[in-house]
């Protein structure tokens, strides 16, 4: 393999991690779980990993050695160290921190950064010169923080030693995780204590075939497992050599160590690795693609607007229910605001009969209870203030609620027609509080505004009429109040009746008063401003512009849920096409010939 | 001490114990529970329940318990002083557990069903990696001296390993017997003896209160000492029960001639294991005794930790619960603010019309009543002039609707925001999804029917009573007719005196005084009438708290029990699980105390 395609799949690699890693920590309009995001950030790592080692002119090769408390790690790398690493006292577990054994000539720079801060060992050896064998802690001891720190480290291999002794070849502790990575990292096996296997008249497996029918079942066709006794091979004492049980293969893992692992297999085993850990990305990416819901988004949308017009009908209903019982103090305003008001006699008359309405009137009118300021106190002469009173009472005791139950109404909506609901809640609260009292103060006072000025405008035939009734108001109580006065002062004077001078003063103004009462009702009965008229009117002002603040308010938000949803699902299918690409790209430079029994299938 | 039978109380626990333990094994994220489960749940199958029953002879039950590879049966063979036990390098090799007993040992018909929990018991030899749920028996010629005669009493059990993978689904096994033992000797390597898995194992043990004496296995003989120290004060020292950890003895790698003569060449060693565990043997019914007290103590103590896989599920219940709870009061708050406190009930304005016409003069009287009422005319022109127009309001049904609806929409938005991966939320979800929340409605269309009738009835009867009352008590009616009309008269009277043969003035006065009179006595009945409303509207809201309210908060909370079958038996267990254990620890405190 020549340098130039590594380079260029390793820009592909940095790409897909400077996309992967900016999209995995921001927000998230799809639920992914907090150990999916977790695994994201290791892969995004891995990818930085692997395109730097793949850059690198000559590949080095990290072997971990994996496995529990006291199967002979460290004996292993000591072994293979020929004895150079002091040995470590039998209490268990005794590798606390993971030790790197590498050649003195490998720059400490090219190591990753996991393995820099660890203990290194510097050897000689020529056959090792790229070779990094990493001997870790164990993974089942009472020290759990051991675990935590070979799990550290160990995405760094690019093969894994899996060792195993008689006792624990079979632990599930190691075991779990290499099911954990075995579908990512190129595995090689050591059965130590080899010497321990072999009892006579066992019944059982033994050990070894034991160890490979179970790889052979996790996908492993031709696993490779090597039977050693470490410890007889670290001072290669001869008296103990020659004790070595028949089949004992020490010399053999050393040789692939050295030999075995050529350059081009390691190229072969990083690019494989790369390959696996594409595969992951792909899965996982998969899991996490939110589906398109375009559809479901149109569906949510047209039940969201029967719902909200069916919602604004109540409300309607609800404003102009808390309007209804203060309908004679409209028609009075309106009937006044037909023409100027009375003059003359009528006019002191009817502003004594305002002042004990107007007095009585505003002690019914609904309190304001609330800390909500209000500037003038409920004038009918005042509609602003007039509709803010009748609101605050309608608000207090429905439209609040309403409003806040909306919400839940709307999330249950959207999810019956299919749309995922994640955070939708949050955005209809948002859009919702644009909604308050004012809202519906001004909508109310615009209603009865626009009434108003249909039914009693300048323009209308009411004004004339009334300016009729005005007229006769000014003339008919003078006409009274004279006309029973020369009545009486003719009787008076004719003696056609007794007429005491009380009566004479009395009556005529009594008849005055009665004559402008009668006229007071009449008025006010014929102008026809009534609330049968104005409440249609009303409503219909309502609506138009309730629907136009709950549309403005929510129609945009099953979109934007869909066109966020399509964002994350249009990163998450590049994130898969890229991923796939560089898939590809392994898959043709692959050479998997040597070295696919160090891998599941 | 609870009335009910003690052995029954166990029995069932057990049963209970065992049902938890399949809940959790189906739930990844429970399995950590398992093992205390299924061992708290073998100790009640196992010791605590045969105990009660006073079974009269009973042998003790040795456990050799360990990880894979540690040499339990080397050390069951030491026991026993001749090879008996398979020693076999394959790791998990044993998959049942094996019981050796003398021959000729009294206690050989006892070994049968049902001293296993479910394990049955498989007659003869066979080879001990039988994967079933099975136990075997195997009789054997105990090798005999002074110090082992109470060996010969004993049962000593060989138990599989914990610590291989394919373990995870024949552990149980072990945990069965681990129940069962009296004494439990536990056997670890060099290799294993500070491994996390198996000290968890050794805590739980001695957490249920079983004698253990530790043998450590494989070392060279001259790491004896310092291998045993560094077991004691890092592994044992750590887990706060470890003073029920009575030896720890060493078996150290053996020659091949150990190996296979125990009795003779591994004498001295066989002594040092088979001292600490007679120490036991010795005095069969204390240990036995001892040994169930604590298993009841720990049952107790630990019943937290048991329950802890009921409550994961049942604490989404109680959240569903409290949002439940916080709905009903905002559909109670609702029903006040938006039908209550706003309704006139018609009932009282007829009452009061009724009231007022109770008070006009009866018999030959009404005909001054007609004349005061044409009299009185100003009074209604004006009273009607005033009147406020009676607004339309919702009507109450449809107040109720949306409050129910409006409760089930939060309580749905609540379940949607949850994670979706949670059994319980999944559930809900789905059952919101699919509109089985119908029923709920249909439940509520009866409840509100049933509602409105009894309060329809309720007002109606306050409202009655009003009037009642003084239909039936003429004394009081005709005291304030007399009074109504003394004082109608009186004022007439005055008005007459005063303005003198005035006609207009009479014209106008007597009108006006007897609207003054009339309006006065009605404010008067208004008073009467509106509190007696506020009453109405006060006990018609309890009314709906009880009729409406809190059945349907009820039948919600009940909802996600009918969703997921296995809700109401957690809820149950959890309920019954603390009472029952402290009623079985004084049960077997009473029997010890028989015993000694």
């Amino acid at each position: 393999m020549s340098q130039a395609p590594f380079d260029a799949v390793a820009q592909h690699l940095r790409e897909l991690e400077s996309q992967l890693r900016p999209w995995s920590l921001r927000p998230h309009r799809w639920p992914i779980r907090p150990e999916q995001l977790e695994q994201f950030t290791k892969h995004a790592d891995d990818l930085l990993r692997q395109a730097k080692e793949l850059t690198a002119q000559r590949p080095a090769l990290v072997v971990i050695l994996m496995g529990g408390t006291g199967v002979g790690k460290s004996s292993l790398l000591n072994a293979l160290a020929q004895g150079t690493i002091a040995e470590a006292a039998f209490t268990r577990p005794t590798t606390r921190e993971p030790i790197v054994y590498l050649h003195e000539a490998f720059e400490v720079q090219r190591l990753d950064p996991a393995l820099q801060q660890c203990r290194l060992i510097r050897h000689r050896q020529p056959g090792l010169e790229y070779k990094i064998l990493v001997d870790t802690p164990d993974l089942d001891s009472n020290e759990t923080i051991h675990r935590d720190r070979l799990e550290a480290v160990l995405p760094t291999a690019d093969i894994v030693l899996y060792v195993g002794s008689q006792e624990k070849y079979h632990d599930q502790a190691g075991w779990e995780l290499f099911l954990k990575h075995k579908e990512r990292r190129a595995f090689a096996f050591v059965l130590n204590k080899w010497d321990r296997c072999q009892a006579a008249h066992a019944t059982g497996v033994r050990p070894d075939e034991d160890l490979l029918r179970d790889l052979k079942a996790e996908g492993f066709t031709d696993p490779l497992l090597f039977r050693t006794c470490a410890h007889a091979w670290i001072h290669r004492d001869p008296a103990a050599m020659a004790q070595l049980p028949e089949g004992e293969q020490f010399p053999a893992l050393e040789s692939w160590l050295h030999q075995g692992l050529t350059k081009r297999e390691i190229e072969a085993i990083r690019t494989k690795g790369i390959g696996q850990l594409l595969h992951q990305l792909h899965t996982l990416l998969q899991t996490v693609q939110p589906p398109d819901v375009q559809a479901a988004a149109k569906k949510t949308e047209a039940v969201w607007k029967i719902t909200v017009q069916n919602e604004i009908n109540t409300q309607i209903d609800t404003l102009l229910a808390s309007v209804a019982p203060h309908q004679k103090t409209l028609q009075r305003r309106f009937a006044n605001n037909l023409t100027h008001p009375f003059r003359g006699l009528m006019g002191w008359y009817a502003r004594i009969l305002d002042f004990g309405r107007h007095g009585w009137l505003s002690s019914k009118l609904p309190q304001l209870k609330t800390t909500t300021p209000v500037e003038t106190d409920p004038q009918p002469s005042d509609l602003k203030g007039f509709a803010r009173s009748c609101t605050h009472e309608a608000y207090q005791r429905r439209l609040a609620a309403r409003t806040e139950s909306l919400v839940d109404r709307l999330v249950a909506n959207a999810d019956d027609a299919g749309l995922p609901t994640y955070r939708l809640s949050e955005d209809i609260q948002a859009q919702l509080k644009s909604i308050t009292e004012a809202t519906y103060v001004d909508a109310l006072s615009r209603a009865l505004t626009h009434a108003e000025q249909s039914l009693a405008g300048p323009t209308s035939w009411r004004q004339r009429y009334a300016r009729l009734w005005v007229t006769l108001g000014y003339i008919i109580p003078y006409g009274v109040l004279l006309i029973v006065f020369i009545w009486q002062l003719y009787a008076k004077i004719a003696g056609s009746m007794s007429v005491a001078i009380t009566d004479l003063l009395i009556l005529p103004p009594l008849a005055a008063l009665l004559a402008m009462t009668l006229l007071y009702v009449l008025y006010r009965t014929t102008v026809p401003v009534t609330w049968g008229k104005l409440a249609p009117i009303c409503r219909q002002q309502l609506a138009t512009e309730l629907h136009t603040r709950f549309q403005t308010a929510l129609q945009a938000l099953p979109q934007q849920q869909a066109t966020l949803l399509a964002d994350e699902r249009r990163i998450v299918t590049q994130l898969l096409d890229r991923t796939a690409e560089c898939s590809l790209w392994i898959q043709q430079h692959e050479e998997l010939s040597q070295v696919a029994i160090l891998y599941a299938r | 001490m609870s009335s009910a039978n003690p052995i029954h109380i166990a029995r069932q626990l057990a049963a209970d114990l065992t049902w938890l333990e399949q809940y959790a094994g189906e739930r990844a994220e429970l399995h950590g529970a398992i093992v205390p489960l299924r061992l708290s749940a073998a100790l009640l199958r196992n010791q605590v329940a045969p105990y009660l029953e006073k079974r009269p002879t009973q042998p003790l039950y040795v456990a050799v318990v360990g990880g894979a590879g540690t040499g339990k049966s080397t050390v069951v063979n030491f026991l026993i002083g001749r090879s008996a036990a398979e020693t076999n390098p394959q790791a998990g090799f044993t998959r049942h557990p094996v019981a050796f007993v003398a021959v000729g040992s009294p206690y050989v018909d006892q070994l049968s069903d049902g001293i296993l929990g479910p394990l049955k018991s498989i007659p003869g030899p066979c080879p001990s990696d039988r994967d079933e749920d099975v136990f075997q028996i195997r009789q054997v010629a105990l090798v005999s001296e002074a110090d082992t005669e109470p060996l010969r009493q004993a049962v000593i059990w060989d138990c599989p390993d914990m610590t291989t993978w394919k373990a995870n689904h024949y552990q149980t096994r072990l945990v069965e017997t681990i129940g069962l033992a009296d004494i439990i000797l536990y056997v670890a390597s060099d290799e294993r003896y500070n491994d996390a898995w198996p000290t968890q194992y050794l805590q739980y043990i001695l957490q249920a209160g079983k004698p253990v004496v530790a043998c450590l296995t494989k070392m060279q003989p001259s790491q004896v000492e310092p291998m045993l120290k560094h077991f004691r004060e890092s592994v044992i020292a750590r887990i706060p029960e470890c003073a029920a950890v009575s030896a720890t003895v060493a078996l150290p790698a053996l020659t091949a001639a150990e190996q296979a003569d125990p009795a003779g060449v591994g004498a001295p060693l066989r002594k040092s294991l088979i001292e600490p565990v007679n120490w036991w043997l010795k005095q069969p019914q204390k240990t036995r005794h001892d040994s169930v007290l604590r298993a009841a103590r720990f049952l107790e103590q630990f019943q937290q930790t048991l329950l802890a896989p009921a409550r994961h599920d049942l604490a989404a219940v109680a959240m569903w619960e409290s949002w439940v709870h916080t709905g009903r009061h905002t559909f109670v708050h609702r029903y006040q603010n938006e039908y209550l406190t706003g309704e006139s009930f018609p009932h009282f304005n007829a009452a009061m019309l009724r009231l007022m016409e109770l008070l006009e003069l009866p018999g030959v009287g009404q005909y001054v009543s007609k004349a005061m009422h044409l009299l009185r005319s100003p009074y209604r022109w004006v009273k009607s002039w005033f009147k406020k127009p009676n607004s339309k309001d919702m009507p109450e049904t449809q107040v109720l609707q949306a409050g129910f609806q409006g409760w089930l929409d939060h309580l749905r938005q609540q379940v949607l925001q949850q994670d979706d991966q949670h059994p319980v939320w999944k559930a809900l979800r789905s059952a919101f999804h699919e509109q089985r929340d119908r029923q709920l409605h249909e439940q509520f269309q009866t409840r509100i029917a049933e509602f409105m009738q009894q309060q329809a009835l309720s007002t109606e009867t306050t409202a009655r009573a009003i009037y009642q009352e003084l239909e039936k008590n003429p004394t009081a009616l005709n005291t304030l007719r007399g009074i109504k009309f003394s004082i109608e008269a009186a004022s007439l009277t005055g008005v007459v005196i005063t303005a003198g043969t005035h006609l207009f003035l009479d014209a106008l006065l007597i009108p006006l005084v007897a609207s003054l009179t009339q309006g006065l006595t009605e404010a008067m009945g208004k008073t009467y009438v509106d509190t007696q409303r506020e009453k109405a509207r006060t006990s018609q809201l309890k009314l709906f708290e009880q009729k409406l309210a809190m059945p349907l908060s009820h039948e919600l909370n009940q909802w996600p029990g009918s969703l997921i079958p296995n809700l109401p038996k957690l809820r149950d267990i959890v309920d019954r699980l603390p009472k029952d254990l402290a009623a079985l620890k004084s049960a077997v405190e009473s029997t010890a105390r028989e015993g000694t």
